[in-house]
């Protein structure tokens, strides 16, 4: 789908807003112990930076943001194709322009830490290391120059909304996995435009939550996404760019286990796994197994291992090799519309208790065997329903044709 | 004194507003915070098992999705959207972290939801709806989703940006509204849902299935529908009784203009609709509603649409003019689906073209002169410069026995001047007539018989399904017109399109005569099987004018799905060619070729007017469409008795016969069915239902 790629709308320009404020109100609130929101915006946009580099042609920009992290000019951006010149141009917001170079960079989190040429300055930067966490539904600012709409000498963007999830980043540029998976802020703003990454999300008061990320689709609903990664996830990886050292990829964290499990081990073998999602039911059990003790049958569909939700036959089997062999491991099937929970251990040779919540998940009520036996006989019978015209459709032509042919040749001859 | 309690009431509130609008802003964040608390505990999280991956080309989410619990007994409720692959399995996690299986209930097609029932022993905590009277355009509204994080609820804060929407559907909201909450409630700042978040688009009134993925186009774009928690409650009882909720139809088109600024006038009814059984008639101005006076057919719109199939409406109609108008109260009942279309029947058959019962006798030797023929000149000779250009109406080739015109008393030869109170030239302007008609309606015909003027009253029939002997076809062998004992061996020719690989054969039709029929034969695209149909269709080519055209695969194994396009293209060359006769247009085949014949009539009904089948049922892919007033296609089934088939085939012709189309049935005998073409009874019997395919 080619749908609008950006999306233009709902793109508050607070900045303007606040700069706009009747001065009786400023007055006012300038008693109030908390700076005001525009202090907050003005504050803010001091220590971001307009970055323009390599790009400008194909749909691909030349400009993108970065953050200022220390008072000798360290400015945090992201790592992209705009940083890949030898005039990397960084406009500060007092209109001072430098020529910048990279320090490092951070190939999992996408991130770049640039030197300006700049020696014992004071310049306005954000702590990193005072950096506080947010909540979900926290009011939160976006600050960055997306579309370059700041490209003259003027403050960058404002857009103003809340923290709408706090979730693993699953995401995905065209074909592209992002590298990252840790938690980022995902925001209820139109924050990740272009030129936007490398820009600030920060909170009412003007602090640094997070950085604001490359334009990425989500894996799960297609969607575009509004994120920043919080400054937790990548404070130590700046500090080893700052040294001036590349980020070492620090690999998966996924839990592996030394001596994994497999479902042939717990007596399961499920449905061939032919489409892209197959559903997990089981095709059969082995007798004398885990899963056989436990009153697993062929057809249960397998939809939880450990409470995680396991939609398709790969994704079982992820689940399970997760778990050391000698692990009890929580499995819940569906029959018949019914939860079925039922815990299995590969190396206990007697079944183990019932761990099911309610009384809907006993193997012992009497009804099962029998009903699942129905359900069975009914399944087969609808299976030759649909599958027998289909059958006949095409072997029943091919005879017709063919015994046609058959006979018509004598008549020919 | 009152100026000095006015300033000092005036500083105080002054001071208070300074010291108060520091705090305003975490007072707000922390309304925020206690609203999401107090509704998150009856936003679940729901994941799907299996189903499709893709909708109409377009990749659907795999995600999991959220939905609102609405009973303490486990009903839960969530965007159509979040379905759209038809799960073969539904687990639903429950805010404390619990997972259970669930089903659906039911869907509603008119507001895009799901009904879900949740497998539950113990009570769920509902969602509390907010009473919308008192809900104003630019109150908060928070969207809840549970798709990232099922710990923890997303949150996108905006306003009601509007009440009523959609046709009084739904409300909307400025906050993000995207898959990653369709389903999930919207709330407002006491923590109570205005509504359930739903995609939504507006939707044409002629418009087919509802489509589940409308207006997601419009994700996190300040533009969110939610519909009203309030509403949903106050139909759960008959969601839940009727299973499915359907848009409610009326069965009228409006006269065209402006549909805010033009008031609703019936154009048309449809035959058998709520309206048409409301006694409403073309030309009658719909004023009122339920109590709820209607000026444009937008307000009509808004009247309608909120509505489900199965709910009365009580409506006013104005019918006529100044002071014969007058006014009718009418109760009509919506349905979700009008009634198939059925062509009405009058029962004649018309004449091919005046000029040729005189002419025919020169084509003796046709075969010959049909082969210059094949260069594309056109011949003088038939030019449409008729010499009968004054208005004599259309006449009657013969008339169909027991039909309506047949009782009425017309008869061979009459010639129709006037239809109810059209006037009747030519055979399109009769079409268009009875196009307009249902079987049933009572209809009057004038006719002109010699010079006299006969009125007769008929009611419209149902198209017949049943083939004409040849004595009822005064076109039959007994004519003398044409001498068919001695046509010599037919002439096959060849046919090649630009670019196309495929080449046909045909036999053609005298050159001089009425506009030819034209008979596409799917045949094995073997030369000997196409020189036996030739052989067995000559005679029925030259006395009912007809081109039999035999196209060839392009791959020597068969047919495929890739010669529809040359066949497609086949058609129009040939259209023009022979200048076919479009009432007459036939695709034939046996076995798989009867398949193609089927995909190719149903995707050519502009052009094809019958398809005729020999023990074909129809491809699995395809699907009937309604019958439609103006794109007429009849249905030939031929079947071998006993043949495996049988079921199938019937069951496929069940299908056109409930979408309204005229089917007909032939049974042969298994022994007949001895050589690759047909025998002869059979073919005579096809040949005969396609000569009459223009019957009125």
């Amino acid at each position: 789908m080619s749908g609008t790629r950006r999306r233009y709308s709902k793109l508050l320009l607070v900045a303007l807003a606040a700069l706009c404020l009747p001065d009786a109100l400023r007055l006012t609130q300038s008693t109030a112990t908390a700076g005001s929101l525009h202090d907050s915006i003005r504050s803010a946009q001091r220590k971001v930076v307009k970055i323009y580099g390599a790009g400008g042609v194909s749909g691909l920009e030349a400009y993108q943001t970065g953050i200022l992290i220390s008072a000798e000019g360290h400015v945090l951006t992201v790592q992209s194709y705009v940083l890949d010149t030898d005039d990397l141009a960084v406009v500060l917001d007092d209109g001072r322009k430098f020529t910048a170079e990279i320090l490092g960079v951070d190939p999992v989190r996408e991130l770049a830490v640039l030197k300006l040429p700049i020696e014992n300055d004071s310049l306005p930067h954000f702590n990193l290391a005072a950096a506080p966490l947010a909540k979900v539904g926290e009011r939160v600012l976006a600050i960055s120059n997306l579309f370059n709409i700041a490209g003259g000498d003027e403050p960058v963007s404002a857009l103003q909304g809340v923290v709408s999830a706090i979730s693993p980043l699953d995401a995905r540029r065209g074909s592209h996995q992002a590298a990252f998976h840790g938690n980022v802020y995902i925001v209820d703003a139109a924050a990740n435009n272009p030129g936007a990454a490398g820009g600030a999300l920060v909170n009412w008061r003007g602090e640094l939550l997070g950085l604001l990320g490359k334009e990425l689709r989500s894996s799960a609903t297609g969607a575009w996404l509004h994120y920043a990664i919080p400054v937790d996830q990548f404070v130590a990886s700046v500090e080893t760019m700052e040294a001036g050292r590349t980020v070492a990829d620090a690999g998966t964290n996924s839990s592996t286990a030394t001596d994994p499990l497999s479902l042939a081990a717990l007596g399961i073998v499920l449905v061939p796994d032919i489409l892209p999602r197959t559903p997990p039911y089981i095709d059969s059990v082995i007798a004398d197994s885990a899963a056989g003790r436990a009153g697993l049958r062929p057809d249960d569909l397998l939809v939880l291992v450990e409470g995680e939700p396991t939609a398709s036959c790969s994704l079982v089997v992820d689940q399970v090799i997760r778990r050391e062999s000698f692990d009890d491991v929580r499995i819940s099937v569906l029959r018949g519309g019914k939860l079925v929970e039922v815990t299995l251990n590969a190396e206990a040779a007697e079944p183990l208790d019932e761990t099911g919540e309610d009384e809907s998940s006993s193997l012992e009520d009497s009804g099962y065997p029998a009903e699942s036996n129905d359900l069975n006989g009914d399944d087969a019978g609808m299976e030759d329903l649909e599958d027998a015209p289909a059958e006949a459709d095409e072997a029943t032509i091919d005879e017709a044709v063919d015994a046609d042919d058959a006979e018509a040749e004598p008549a020919v001859e | 004194m009152r100026f000095l309690l006015s300033l000092a009431i005036c500083l105080t509130t002054a001071g208070y507003a300074a010291a108060a609008g520091a705090d305003l802003d975490e007072l707000e964040q922390q309304a925020i915070a206690a609203a999401v608390a107090a509704a998150e505990k009856s936003v679940v999280q729901i994941r799907t098992i299996g189903g499709i991956d893709q909708l109409e080309g377009q990749s659907l989410a795999q995600g999991p999705t959220t939905g609102s619990i609405i009973s303490e007994d486990g009903l839960v409720v969530s965007s159509a959207f979040n379905f759209a692959q038809q799960p073969t399995s539904i687990l639903v996690r429950l805010p404390d972290g619990r997972q259970r299986s669930a089903r659906i209930v039911g869907r509603d097609d008119n507001r895009m939801l799901v009904l879900l029932q949740v497998e539950t022993s113990d009570e769920l905590p509902a969602a509390e709806p907010a009473p919308l009277d008192a809900v104003r355009p630019g109150d908060w509204s928070i969207a809840l989703g549970r798709s990232f994080n099922p710990e923890e609820v997303s949150v996108s804060v905006g306003v009601v940006s509007a009440l009523n929407r959609m046709h009084g559907r739904a409300i909307q909201t400025d906050a993000n509204v995207s898959a990653t909450n369709y389903g999930g409630p919207l709330i407002d700042l006491e923590g109570r849902v205005l509504g359930i978040l739903v995609p939504m688009a507006p939707q044409a009134p002629g418009a087919g299935e509802a489509n589940v993925t409308a207006g997601s186009e419009f994700y996190d774009s300040g533009i969110g529908f939610a519909v009203p928690l309030s509403h949903i409650l106050s139909v759960v009882d008959r969601w839940v009784e009727e299973v499915d909720l359907e848009r409610g139809l009326l069965g009228i088109g409006l006269k065209p203009g402006n549909p805010h600024a033009t008031a609703p006038i019936v154009a048309n009814v449809w035959p058998r609709s709520p309206a048409a059984v409301a006694g409403w008639k073309t030309g009658d101005r719909i004023v009122e509603i339920n109590g709820v006076k209607i000026e444009t057919q937008t307000a009509l719109r808004f009247q309608t649409t909120p509505h489900y199939a199965g709910d009365k409406l009580a409506v006013t109609i104005r019918r006529g003019s100044g002071d014969a108008a007058k006014e009718i109260e009418t109760e009509v009942t919506l349905t979700d689906k009008l009634p198939s279309f059925l062509h009405p029947f009058l029962g004649v058959l018309p004449m091919r073209s005046a000029k040729t019962a005189d002419e025919p006798k020169d084509d003796h030797d046709g075969a010959a002169k049909s082969a210059e023929d094949a260069t594309g000149e056109k011949k003088p000779s038939d030019e449409k410069a008729k010499p009968d250009e004054k208005f004599e109406g259309l006449a009657i080739r013969a008339v169909w026995p027991d039909s309506p015109a047949d009782k009425a008393g017309l008869r061979a030869g009459d010639r129709i001047i006037r239809l109810g109170e059209k006037k009747i030239g030519d055979l399109d302007a009769a079409t268009a007539e009875l196009n307009a008609k249902s079987p049933g309606d009572e209809l009057k015909v004038v006719a002109k018989r010699e010079d006299e003027e006969l009125e007769f009253d008929v009611e419209l029939a149902e198209l017949p399904e049943n083939v004409l002997d040849a004595v009822d076809l005064n076109a039959g062998d007994d004519k003398d017109a044409i001498d068919l004992s001695d046509l010599g061996d037919p002439k096959l020719q060849t046919l090649k399109l630009p670019e196309m690989s495929q080449t046909a054969r045909y036999l053609q039709p005298p050159a001089n005569g009425p506009a030819p029929g034209l008979l596409i034969w799917l045949g094995d695209g073997k030369p000997e099987t196409a020189e036996a149909l030739a052989a067995d269709w000559q005679r029925t080519c030259v006395r009912d004018r007809l081109v039999l055209l035999i196209p060839e695969p392009a791959d020597a194994g068969g047919w495929t799905n890739d010669d529809m396009e040359y066949l497609a293209r086949l058609l129009q060359t040939a259209g023009s060619r022979w200048r076919i006769d479009p009432r007459r247009i036939v695709v034939a085949g046996e076995g798989k070729g009867g398949q193609l014949a089927y995909a190719l009539a149903l995707r050519g009904r502009k052009l094809i007017r019958g398809v005729a089948v020999i023990d074909s049922p129809l491809p699995r892919t395809l699907e009937v469409p309604e019958n439609n007033p103006n794109e007429r296609l009849a249905v030939l089934s031929v079947e071998t008795q006993n043949t495996p088939l049988s079921l199938l085939i019937r069951k496929d012709l069940k299908k056109f016969d409930v979408a309204g189309y005229p089917v007909t049935q032939i049974v042969r005998r298994g022994e007949e069915s001895r050589d690759a073409t047909l025998d002869g009874a059979t073919r005579a019997k096809i040949g005969r239902w396609i000569d009459g395919l223009d019957r009125l």
